[in-house]
């Protein structure tokens, strides 16, 4: 009795049984042994490359590799998924449009050249974010609404940064960035009873 | 200016096929650490599913493939296209405008990729014309590929529609679809493969290598002794102890990889250190082999050379296409 399978099923067991025959195929002729290998060619290249046009380690970079975590899986992560490559092409290269004019600024900063007040503001605070690793707390986000969280010091305690961490970076924020009619109080015991709710941005 | 293509998984078996851009006048630290922003994510290239035997449809299919690839790579290469003959101002990080005549002069990926861009056959070089079986040889003579050629070749073809009985082109391994690199002005498509450390050396020649030092040391009893020694690399500097056996290593990193190549031969050198009577000559020409490899490796990755430097190169190839033979039955 023949056993009736749906078409696409026969046609996989098909290539599989095909695909096997193959391999039996290819186990019964192991005297072919050889050298025969691309790689095993490309090698009586390097010298001649090496005459031509320099070292080999400059052209074997792989800042590739790392390029594909840092513009391509973070940035597609970030994407909604929906059309993504186009998003993941434009997202990386705002960010380096941005990271080069931060660069350029920066060295005609060194430069001595006069620049507004406001740009030398920003330069250094771009500066402290990107080089100085010391105060890195894990950047998390709080969603939905918490019972109990009133203050400052009761958000210190559910998201578990410490009100050392969280004193000196609230006050440069709030006078950096916050308009002068809602700046935060400057002292510490005047920040530790502030509502959370003005916290938002 | 030099390109990347590499594939990449994404979550959920994504893949994408990324195209990086880069200019060559930037010095070589500068240009690999990540800070500078010195790759740009220049397009993302369609990627064809995977076709599984040829049939007469998959003929078809492929050819499309091809068509929109180079289609794709036109799209991409078209701001490059004139520029090379007239020039652009480009403005330069002192503060002065140049003019600037952008060239591509090196394309990097893997071997797979460099063929299907070359539109070429899984076996054939990107830069000469060299026979499937003569890859294992140490035949560096073979002339130089005129893409320019095979290009008025394939349109000829096309324009007759019947196939040319030029055989001669026919044993150049060529396969379906064009080389993208032709229509760009003052490029050499077979100057632009480069050798790659990685791609070539690590990822494939000492996975080969791999392959027939285990064969040898299973055919000899030794694998046990090879892994203990393995195992017991002290740290060092640089170097990762590796945490499991050889064999136990499903899948190798880049990284890894260069751990090997610094480890390997002193690793098979005390593995092997007592031979007994019939052993002495197989595994002294294994030990060779490894070592004219390794050799060639390290120097591969030196800065800069001298003609001795490149003489001694040479000669590590020579002496390895001369040993690898005590490999052949692995």
């Amino acid at each position: 009795m023949i056993e009736r399978v749906a078409p696409s099923l026969w046609h996989r067991m098909r290539d599989e049984s095909r695909q096997e025959q193959n391999d039996l195929c290819l186990a019964l002729v192991p005297g072919e042994s050889h050298f025969n290998f691309i790689k095993m060619y490309l090698l009586s290249h390097f010298c001649d490359h090496i005459r031509q046009f320099g070292n080999i380690p400059r052209y074997s970079t792989e800042i590739g590799e790392l390029a594909h975590k840092t513009q391509i899986k973070t940035q597609w992560r970030q994407s909604n998924k929906n059309d993504a490559a186009r998003q993941i092409v434009h997202s990386y290269g705002r960010q380096h449009a941005i990271r080069m004019r931060l660069f350029n600024l920066e060295s005609v900063k060194c430069r001595d050249a006069d620049l507004s007040g406001d740009v030398l503001l920003h330069l250094d605070r771009t500066a402290s974010t990107m080089t100085a690793a010391a105060p890195v707390v894990s950047r998390r986000v709080l969603k939905g609404r918490r019972e109990g969280m009133s203050n400052v010091v009761d958000f210190s305690r559910i998201s578990g940064v410490s009100l050392d961490i969280i004193y000196p970076e609230l006050i440069p924020y709030s006078r950096h960035n916050l308009p002068a009619a809602h700046r935060l109080p400057q002292d510490h015991a005047m920040l530790r009873s502030l509502p959370v709710e003005l916290l938002r941005t | 200016m030099s390109d990347q293509a590499n594939h990449t998984n994404l979550a959920g078996d994504q893949k994408t096929w990324p195209v990086y851009i880069t200019i060559e006048n930037l010095p070589w630290a500068r240009r690999n650490s990540p800070a500078s922003m010195a790759v740009l994510l220049l397009a993302l290239l369609p990627i064809p599913p995977n076709l599984s035997k040829s049939s007469k449809a998959d003929q078809r299919q492929r050819k499309i493939n091809a068509d929109t690839l180079q289609d794709v790579f036109e799209l991409i290469f078209a701001p490059l296209e004139h520029v090379a003959h007239t020039g652009i101002a480009i403005d330069c990080a002192d503060g002065k405008v140049r003019q600037c005549f952008p060239i591509l002069s090196a394309w990097i990926a893997d071997h797979m990729e460099n063929v299907a861009l070359h539109g070429l056959k899984k076996n054939a070089c990107p830069k000469c014309k060299v026979r499937t079986h003569e890859l294992g040889t140490n035949a560096t003579s073979h002339r130089t590929r005129d893409y320019a050629r095979y290009q008025r070749w394939k349109q000829e073809n096309q324009n007759s529609g019947s196939e040319s009985d030029n055989d001669h082109i026919m044993c150049d391994n060529l396969g379906i679809g064009e080389n993208i690199f032709h229509r760009l002005n003052r490029v050499s498509a077979s100057d632009l493969y480069k050798p790659h450390v990685l791609y070539t050396i690590y990822l494939g020649l000492f996975k080969h290598m791999m392959d027939w030092i285990e064969g040898l040391l299973k055919k000899h009893g030794q694998l046990q002794a090879f892994d203990e020694v393995w195992k017991a690399l002290p740290p060092y500097p640089g170097f990762l102890v590796p945490k499991k056996a050889y064999p136990e290593v499903a899948q190798w990193q880049g990284q890894e990889m260069r751990n090997l190549g610094r480890g390997i031969f002193g690793v098979l050198a005390v593995a092997l250190r007592q031979p007994g009577g019939a052993q002495v000559i197989p595994f002294k020409g294994g030990l060779g082999c490894i070592r004219t490899l390794v050799d060639f490796t390290m120097m591969a990755q030196y800065r800069s050379y001298t003609s001795d430097t490149i003489a001694y190169m040479e000669d590590y190839l020579d002496q390895f296409h001369k040993l690898k033979d005590i490999f052949l039955e692995f």
